[in-house]
């Protein structure tokens, strides 16, 4: 684990440079309006426990690429708060859970647009009027809240429902969005122009998509924060049609912190031909039936299965929600997986054996420092990722509590590790893989190399089942044929069945960069992971298209 | 002047006279490339694409806009939001069956709503790129095109398979056939001048400042060019070029007892710079704030009133412009699986025309082909439809009686012909103008006299004039983001409008401004009990709501559109106070309350 003390010099190093910083105008303005706010509203019948302003400036650009002609080529600009204002105390307040509640509208959204310039005032007084609803609203919820508790069975957890956490203080430097838009626009556009070569290719884009934000926190327990995650994406995509009507997409995405960091254009170039040829190939490959048996999950396919099979079960606050499954409450100790595998959530690190992690942060969405949280050790469950909402045997937050800007934190993955202490060579997870499907007197074994993302299921009503979607299927034959790409499969499963089959690792690792989707909006993740050999699995027929391939050939 | 200077100056005006030359070229051979494109792509599909045993397309248009929007948001003088994004977008028209009958006027619930269920290639608003060349637009044609066959195939077959199991009497067509024509309308889009506009939207929310009584407060300037390439199977073709700019800001506020309040000003014209100079803005904008503020103080409306009311100026636009107008369109209900799908919305006019609809000292008149009234830009006009066909002035109501409603290709069983009325994806009003006859339109002053001889003849303690009241597109776009918690929908039930200004009038004359004031029950009956009007009349360009919803139509949910219309005078209406919790005034001050 030599690269993570390499990374950690690294991460101080760039915390003492910048901490140099200034704090800005609109750090003083929420300062001083968040100061105003506690003292004043202290004589209320109903005061505020706590409050917290958490503002986002967010820069995007974005250039999209089809068939070698520019689609878009936006910048834009957003600067938005978010309040969290409590009432009653960390014990329970306006936040806590109203059980039976059918659905409540839009109770989660406390954001205000506030201006792009520096004006203090300006700031202040749109932080004002934002500050005044969310105080009225907290009431509301906090007397709906009490009386709920009072004519409800007693609650199965009952811890807190806001930890006490450690103030934060810390003024980063600010990054700002740079990018040579002609350069780029050109650039986008000889790569998407390959896929203009074949009229059998229904869809051929190149997206850029570079995100500047600034986040700028403040609360009333002391902490003020001031920082900026750059990101840098390259979404290349391609789709063509089997004849039969199924839609064939493909993909490769890429993601650096910085410009620089981005392939060159050469790789770019190199990378689409391989996606071209490869749908190509997915067009007239035969379709794939129900299958159960062993099976190789790439380090990527591992990664993105991992991501939706644990991480989204380790989230902390669901162990609280009466209609979460809670798969692993009370495993604390137990274990889940097999003894060689450790499953850790490393927010800390930004590049893991040379590729840059897009689940790095310094400080969570509630202005706890990002912590790294061994989830899994030696197979036995150790810890769940943690928000500031406590959960019974876990009072405090580990730096995981994540939201997109307008949205309410909740806790959620970072960097998702898969860390395999005893591994094989990938040529000779092959062979194990050949080898148990004669065990199992099986004709063939699937290799997954690519998924397209998945989903789960946490509620209690319907069945805990996960789906991940992929790609690039393979199979590998036993008696040596040569491996044959297959489609229209998805894999499915039941987590913890699923996790007792993992019965080897290979000594690769896979990373997967992207955005997770759920309740807090979209935060950037990612799931690293060696290719995994497991001994059952099982695809079903994907969903397809009933509508044929385009009548008349491409003009 | 110095020699070499002159030479340079020369050969700046040689370089600007030599880009505009090659800019306009270039731009014409831009044009032909993406007609010639939608040509081919057209022909080869009306010739080649057919599925077995199904039918041909009998008829198919392409529609490809290429648009910008430049918008501008400001708060207390701080800019709060700056965009201009440009699109492009394709929408294709495709028929199967004939003109007789075919695949539309008939909605398909799970294809209306869901789309396809299969991932098929988009047909209607598809984004393609803004770099178009000759091989990118026929790409897009091909699939869009194909995917608009498959699906117009599948509903033409449900349509048909309705038929075979009901009897329907109505025999009306389903499309009118045109002969070919070619029009363009291409204007020079000007220039946007970001900066300049950028400031005086800064200075007139800043504006704003001297008001910490208000909870918030906006100011908002766009400008959307649009250019338009259309062509269709019978030979039609256009290029048109249309644009306007709005400029509006709103301001929200509290009375101490906790009613919400706000208030407006839209300027919409055509050009950037017919916007009033920075002058005259920063006049309205502390008038409005100014009059907001006093509104603050102001008594409510004890209790509901029913009688005798003025709607003045921009009130008696907006009420004729929400209430009567949109029921001026033709409307074909369509059929659905289980039947005729019937909608009330608006749709009171549609067997009603020999039939009186107004007193008979009113007409209206629809005019699209007008350009300026009272010196006015009138944001309604427009030379060719979206069909293609030539926009024309139409005489909706005669001496009270209604004559005609505006249509497009699109016939109804009682206006079968187009008249050039079909705009962001069915029929919709243009410019609406209504005149008076002379003996009933009366000056201002004589207009409140009758108002108050009226009230005392029905003993009435004082009778309403309402000066201003909340235009739909503001309060469901810009007061709704400005506050969405004190917001409320209403669904179904009396229509109800939000008024601003209202005054009590005494029966000396004297004038008192009450707050917090909703009109009920005005339907287009309602506009048959006018007794007079005013000679002035007020221009109003607004943003009207689409009457056929865009769900139905798949194309805009607001279109630029002008009233004319003078003050009226209503016989009998009810306007009530809002009745509903209010939310507690701001318990902290506003800190613009510190600022020196």
């Amino acid at each position: 684990m030599k690269f993570k003390i390499i990374q950690t010099i690294i991460l101080i190093h760039i915390i003492a440079f910048s901490s140099f910083a200034q704090e800005s105008i609109i750090l003083k303005s929420a300062r001083t309006e968040l100061n105003r706010t506690m003292s004043e509203l202290k004589s209320q019948p109903i005061p505020p426990y706590f409050l917290s302003y958490s503002i986002t400036d967010i820069h995007t650009f974005r250039i999209t690429s089809s068939f070698g002609k520019l689609v878009t080529a936006d910048s834009n600009k957003n600067r938005v708060l978010d309040i969290d204002l409590r009432v009653g105390d960390y014990k329970f307040d306006n936040t806590h859970i109203i059980r039976g509640a059918s659905f409540s509208f839009g109770s989660s959204r406390n954001s205000v647009d506030l201006p792009l310039e520096d004006d203090e005032f300006a700031i202040r007084a749109a932080i004002w009027s934002g500050t005044d609803r969310s105080y009225k609203k907290a009431i509301e919820t906090y007397e709906k809240a009490l009386t709920n508790k009072a004519v409800k069975v007693q609650e199965e957890d009952t811890s807190a429902d806001f930890s006490r956490e450690k103030p934060q203080k810390f003024i980063g430097s600010e990054v700002k969005l740079k990018i040579n838009t002609s350069e780029w626009i050109n650039r986008l556009n000889r790569i998407s122009a390959l896929f203009a070569e074949h009229g059998w290719i229904y869809s051929g884009m190149v997206n850029l998509n570079v995100e500047v934000t600034t986040k700028y926190y403040v609360n009333s327990e002391g902490s003020f924060l001031q920082f900026s995650e750059p990101s840098y994406r390259i979404f290349i995509s391609g789709r063509t049609k089997a004849d039969d009507g199924m839609n064939l997409p493909l993909f490769k995405s890429y993601f650096s912190f910085s410009s620089e960091g981005l392939p060159n254009e050469d790789i770019l170039i190199n990378d689409t031909r391989k996606m071209i040829e490869t749908l190509g190939k997915l067009r007239t490959a035969p379709t794939m039936q129900t299958y159960s048996g062993p099976a190789i999950l790439s380090g990527e396919a591992s990664g993105v299965f991992f991501h939706e099979i644990f991480g989204h079960r380790v989230e902390g606050h669901r162990q609280k929600d009466p209609n979460s499954s809670q798969t692993f409450k009370g495993f604390e100790n137990k274990s889940i997986l097999p003894d060689f595998i450790d499953v850790l959530f490393d927010p800390t690190i930004n590049k893991l054996r040379g590729v840059e992690l897009s689940g790095h942060y310094l400080y969570d969405d509630e202005g706890v420092k990002a912590e790294k949280v061994v989830s899994v050790e030696n197979g036995v469950f150790k810890n769940f990722i943690m928000s500031r909402s406590p959960i019974e045997n876990f009072p405090s937050s580990n730096g995981h509590g994540r939201k997109q800007a307008g949205y309410s934190a909740v806790s959620r993955q970072s960097n998702l590790i898969v860390d395999a202490k005893k591994t094989v060579k990938v040529e000779d997870l092959r062979k194990l893989l050949i080898e148990e499907c004669k065990k199992q007197d099986k004709e063939f074994g699937l290799y997954f190399e690519k998924v397209q993302g998945g989903f789960t299921f946490t509620g209690r009503t319907i069945p805990n089942a996960f789906n991940v979607q992929p790609i690039l299927v393979y199979k590998i034959y036993t008696d040596g044929r040569p491996d044959e790409l297959v489609r229209g499969v998805d894999l499915i499963g039941t987590p913890l069945t699923t996790f007792s089959k993992i019965i080897a690792a290979g000594d690769d690792l896979g990373v997967f960069n992207g955005i997770c989707g759920a309740e807090s909006g979209g935060v950037p993740v990612s799931a690293c992971s060696p290719s995994l050999l497991v001994s059952m699995i099982e695809v079903q027929k994907k969903t397809k298209s009933q509508a044929k391939p385009p009548l008349l050939p491409s003009p | 002047m110095n020699r070499n200077v002159g030479i340079m100056f020369l050969k700046i005006v040689l370089s600007v006279l030599f880009l505009a030359l090659f800019i306009k070229s270039e731009l014409h051979s831009q044009d032909h490339d993406i007609l010639k494109a939608m040509r081919d792509e057209l022909n080869r599909s009306m010739n080649e694409l057919k599925l077995e045993n199904l039918q041909r397309p009998y008829y198919i248009e392409y529609t490809l806009k290429i648009k910008q929007s430049f918008e501008i948001r400001s708060f207390l003088g701080s800019i709060i939001e700056k965009t201009s994004p440009k699109i492009a977008n394709l929408t294709i028209g495709l028929r199967v069956g004939n003109y007789k009958f075919d695949n539309t006027n008939f909605f398909d619930f799970g294809m209306s709503f869901f789309g396809s269920g299969d991932e098929e290639e988009s047909f209607k608003n598809r984004r393609i790129p803004i770099e178009l060349d000759y091989k990118t637009i026929r790409r897009e044609l091909w699939l869009a095109t194909d995917a608009a066959y498959k699906q117009v195939s599948e509903t033409f077959a449900k349509k048909q398979s309705v038929l075979k199991t009901r009897l329907i009497n109505d025999t009306t067509h389903d499309f009118i056939r045109l002969e070919p024509q070619k029009l363009n309308d291409i204007k020079k889009i000007p220039e946007f001048d970001t900066k300049k506009f950028e400031n005086y939207i800064k200075q007139i929310s800043s504006i704003f400042i001297k008001y910490p009584e208000f909870t918030s407060s906006t100011a908002l300037i766009e400008f959307l060019p649009e250019t338009t390439y259309y062509i269709n199977s019978e030979g039609r073709e256009y290029i048109k070029t249309d644009f306007y700019t709005g400029l509006e800001l709103a301001a929200t506020t509290q009375a101490d007892d906790g009613m919400p309040l706000s208030s407006f000003y839209t300027c919409l014209v055509k050009e950037p710079n017919e916007i009033p100079s920075i002058d005259s803005l920063e006049k309205a904008t502390k008038l409005i704030a100014d009059n907001l503020r006093k509104l603050r103080q102001q008594k409510i409306l004890e209790e509901a009133y029913s009688g005798p009311i003025i709607f003045e100026g921009q009130a008696a636009a907006e009420i004729f412009a929400q209430v009567f107008a949109p029921n001026l369109v033709t409307q074909r209900e369509p059929l659905t699986e289980t039947g005729k799908q019937s909608s009330e919305r608006f749709m009171a006019f549609q067997t009603k025309i020999g039939g009186r609809v107004l007193p008979e000292f009113l007409s209206l008149n629809a005019t699209p082909t007008k350009e300026k009234a009272y010196g006015v830009p009138l944001i309604g006009h427009y030379k060719i439809d979206d069909d293609g066909v030539p926009a024309e002035d139409v005489l909706l109501v005669k001496d009270g009686f209604l004559k005609n409603l505006l249509s497009s290709r699109v016939p109804t069983k009682r206006v079968r012909n187009t008249n050039g009325h079909q705009r962001g994806g069915s029929a919709m009003i243009s410019v609406l103008e209504l005149d008076s006859d002379d003996k009933h339109s009366l000056t201002r002053a004589e207009l409140k006299n009758k108002l108050i001889q009226l009230c005392k003849d029905r003993e009435l303690p004082f009778g309403l004039i309402v000066r201003r009241m909340i235009n739909q597109n503001i309060q469901l776009t810009t007061l709704f983001r400005l506050n969405p918690v004190d917001f409320s929908f209403s669904f179904g039930g009396q229509p109800k409008q939000q008024l601003i200004e209202v005054y009590k009038v005494f029966p000396d004359g004297k004038e008192e401004l009450i707050r917090g004031c909703v009109a009920y029950g005005f339907t287009q009956q309602t506009f048959k009990d006018i007794l007079s009007v005013s000679k002035e009349k007020y221009v109003l360009n607004y943003l009207a709501p689409a009457v056929t919803s865009p769900f139905m139509s798949g194309g805009s949910q607001y279109i630029a559109s002008t009233v004319i219309v003078p003050d009226l005078l209503f016989e009998d209406g009810e306007i009530s106070p809002v009745e509903q919790d209010f939310p507690k005034p701001p318990i902290i001050k506003n800190p613009l309350t510190e600022k020196k």
